[in-house]
């Protein structure tokens, strides 16, 4: 224990150096390249820095105002990500549990492309003045994920029990729904929306500005904040739930609550970036062979390797095809997928023990 | 003073039939309580009632005099431990983690060296020590038992700093287990209640329901059909009519078929 424990402040460590590391890595790449050092000296001394030298006053504003708000954004959605999918997993008693498996993500995407694809024509068949802002569209995503997760909620509780099988079930039905459904959306649009859906459903972090960042840090960030003090209840409830309630914790009171953490966290994620898939599967599984899966290590592991994955994510993703850039959701996908495989194999019976 | 338990009336129904029905029950402390019976007779459900898991449709538990129902989990925790049925975990938690999930939370001015202390007696109690940082899913059916019992220990000693009366609820602790460790594992129960605890346990041996009982609880679609010493509730007639075999208590196989019987206090080096 004490060995494990050793363990766990070692990852914990190193992780921080990670995160840092790729945080210095995300703020200096890109069009103009800073390096580290340069970086640091504009983040201790703000913006006020450019006197006498005009090239730091530009990198000041890079820095400031283009990348950190993007590396931000990235940091926050990805920590809510990987921490949705942990969530999940404890909650369903199953590793192989996702927000984009259940649902959640599918819901949010669709009410998005149907904001993008209906959103005007809705707007005229009402009478009201267009265009719709472009606010529409998080807020739209936001919903979906929300009412997606308490529609998913509702099907799986009767008589105030909440089966978790029923809505994992019900979760791949909604999600399979929400996709075909999206798909109509996309034989229906046209060329401008086509773009604006591939993006959207590909995920991206191109339009971090300041106001996204404001605007998800506080939906995301009490999830990160809360979700340590989950850790004993998922512990016990993973031997099951009767187990758990004869260990004391309440167990409809948990469920309820990590449900509404994962559609919060995973609704504004979608919002501010799209649907980014992989991220909360491959982070929680990752880590459980580093550290075992111990839920009060596990979800603060989580928040910092899946914030760091997904700023290296947007690094590459910024970098490859540069000056263009690739939807980050293909990124984590193409590394995700192989990763979470040779996870699998290397594991074998365990995953299903 | 109140009953540490006490059932009244108590029955479950589910779509309007009975799966058990007409229970009353009292757990004292420093007694064991012995449930047998054929399958499907309502033994586990009467153990999830008294455990405060289900809610009666009928009648009602109370712990020291208070229904269970309005007892918040977290206080009912201090009061009972359950150790389930083989327990399958789908996360590789060590052994010593699992047992130490019955420590977390539970009772009240612990630092880290007490639950230490309580993991490391819980674990060598339940003979698991040299199993504690194997991977819980690699263990056999027979260790994952151990183990679980070595969580309801855990939650039990921890509790002891909130609640002075406990109950320890048992649902096939043998099940999967070999001989020695049947015993070993039933006489840590036989000390506790020495020490005070009431045990209320599922058994299907009734050899070693009869070696261990105070009283002996015999169930039958949903009813206790016959209670009380060992020596009165194992006749003849009530084994033909409860279990449907012909077999007769106290007689020996025809000479020479060996035949053995589980002796108390005798498990060797797992003994507390």
């Amino acid at each position: 224990m004490s060995e494990a424990r050793r363990r766990g402040v070692a990852v914990f460590a190193g992780l921080a150096l990670l995160l840092a590391a790729i945080l210095l890595l995300s703020l200096g790449s890109g069009a103009v390249r800073i390096p580290p050092g340069r970086v640091l000296d504009i983040l201790l001394q703000g913006g006020a820095s450019g006197a006498g030298d005009p090239t730091l006053a530009r990198d000041a504003l890079v820095v400031l105002n283009i990348r950190l708000p993007r590396t931000l954004l990235g940091l926050m959605v990805g920590a809510g990500l990987a921490v949705s999918g942990a969530l999940m997993q404890g909650l369903f008693r199953n590793p192989l549990a996702d927000p984009a498996l259940v649902g959640v993500s599918a819901g949010a995407g669709l009410a998005a492309a149907t904001v993008i694809v209906l959103g005007d024509r809705l707007l005229a068949a009402a009478n009201l003045p267009g265009p719709l802002p472009y606010s529409a569209l998080p807020v739209a995503a936001f919903s979906g994920g929300l009412a997606t997760t308490y529609g998913l909620y509702r099907v799986a509780t009767r008589a105030g029990r909440t089966s978790v099988a029923t809505m994992l079930l019900a979760g791949l039905a909604a999600a399979a729904l929400a996709g075909a459904l999206t798909g109509l959306l996309v034989y229906a649009s046209d060329d401008r929306q086509l773009r604006d859906l591939t993006f959207w459903s590909l995920g991206s972090l191109s339009g971090a500005t300041w106001t996204k960042v404001m605007t998800s840090a506080p939906a995301i960030l009490p999830v990160l904040v809360t979700v340590p003090f989950l850790g004993r209840g998922l512990n016990a409830l993973v031997l099951g739930e009767a187990e758990a309630f004869h260990l004391g914790v309440p167990v409809e009171r948990l469920k309820r609550v990590a449900i509404l953490l994962v559609a919060v966290a995973v609704g504004a994620g979608v919002a501010a970036a799209g649907v980014i898939g992989f991220v909360g599967l491959v982070v929680p599984h990752g880590l459980r062979l580093l550290i075992g899966p111990e839920h009060r290590r596990l979800l603060p592991a989580c928040a910092l390797l899946g914030g760091a994955l997904l700023v290296l994510a947007d690094v590459v993703a910024r970098l490859v095809v540069a000056p263009a850039e690739l939807p980050i959701g293909i990124v984590t996908a193409i590394v995700g997928a192989p990763v979470f495989l040779w996870l699998l194999l290397g594991r074998g019976a365990l995953a299903d023990a | 003073m109140p009953d540490l338990l006490r059932a009244e009336d108590l029955a479950y129904a589910v779509a309007g039939r009975d799966l058990v029905a007409d229970i009353a029950l009292t757990a004292e402390p420093g007694r064991i309580q012995i449930v047998v019976g054929p399958n499907g007779a309502g033994k586990s459900t009467l153990l999830r009632l008294l455990s405060g898991e289900l809610a009666p449709t009928n009648g009602r538990v109370t712990y020291a005099g208070e229904p269970a129902a309005t007892i918040p989990p977290w206080r009912l925790a201090a009061m009972r431990a359950v150790m389930p049925q083989a327990l399958r975990l789908a996360f590789p938690f060590s052994t010593a983690e699992v047992a130490r999930i019955g420590l977390d939370g539970i009772g009240r001015g612990l630092d880290r060296r007490a639950r230490d202390a309580i993991l490391t007696e819980a674990l060598r109690r339940a003979d698991v020590t040299h199993l504690a940082r194997r991977s819980y899913p690699t263990l056999s059916g027979g260790e994952q038992a151990r183990v679980q019992f070595a969580r309801a220990l855990c939650q039990l000693a921890a509790g002891r700093t909130l609640a002075r009366q406990q109950v320890l609820f048992l649902d096939e602790p043998t099940a999967s287990l070999d001989l020695r460790h049947q015993t070993a594992l039933l006489d840590v129960a036989a000390d506790l209640a020495g020490a005070g605890t009431a045990v209320v346990a599922i058994l299907h041996d009734l050899n070693l329901a009869a070696a261990y009982a105070d009283e002996l609880i015999a169930m039958q679609a949903g009813r206790i059909v016959a209670r009380g010493r060992p020596e009165a509730v194992l006749r003849d007639d009530l084994v033909a009519r409860v279990f449907g075999v012909p077999w007769r208590v106290g007689e020996v196989p025809e000479a020479g078929r060996p035949f053995l019987l589980p002796r108390r206090g005798v498990a060797g080096r797992s003994q507390g």
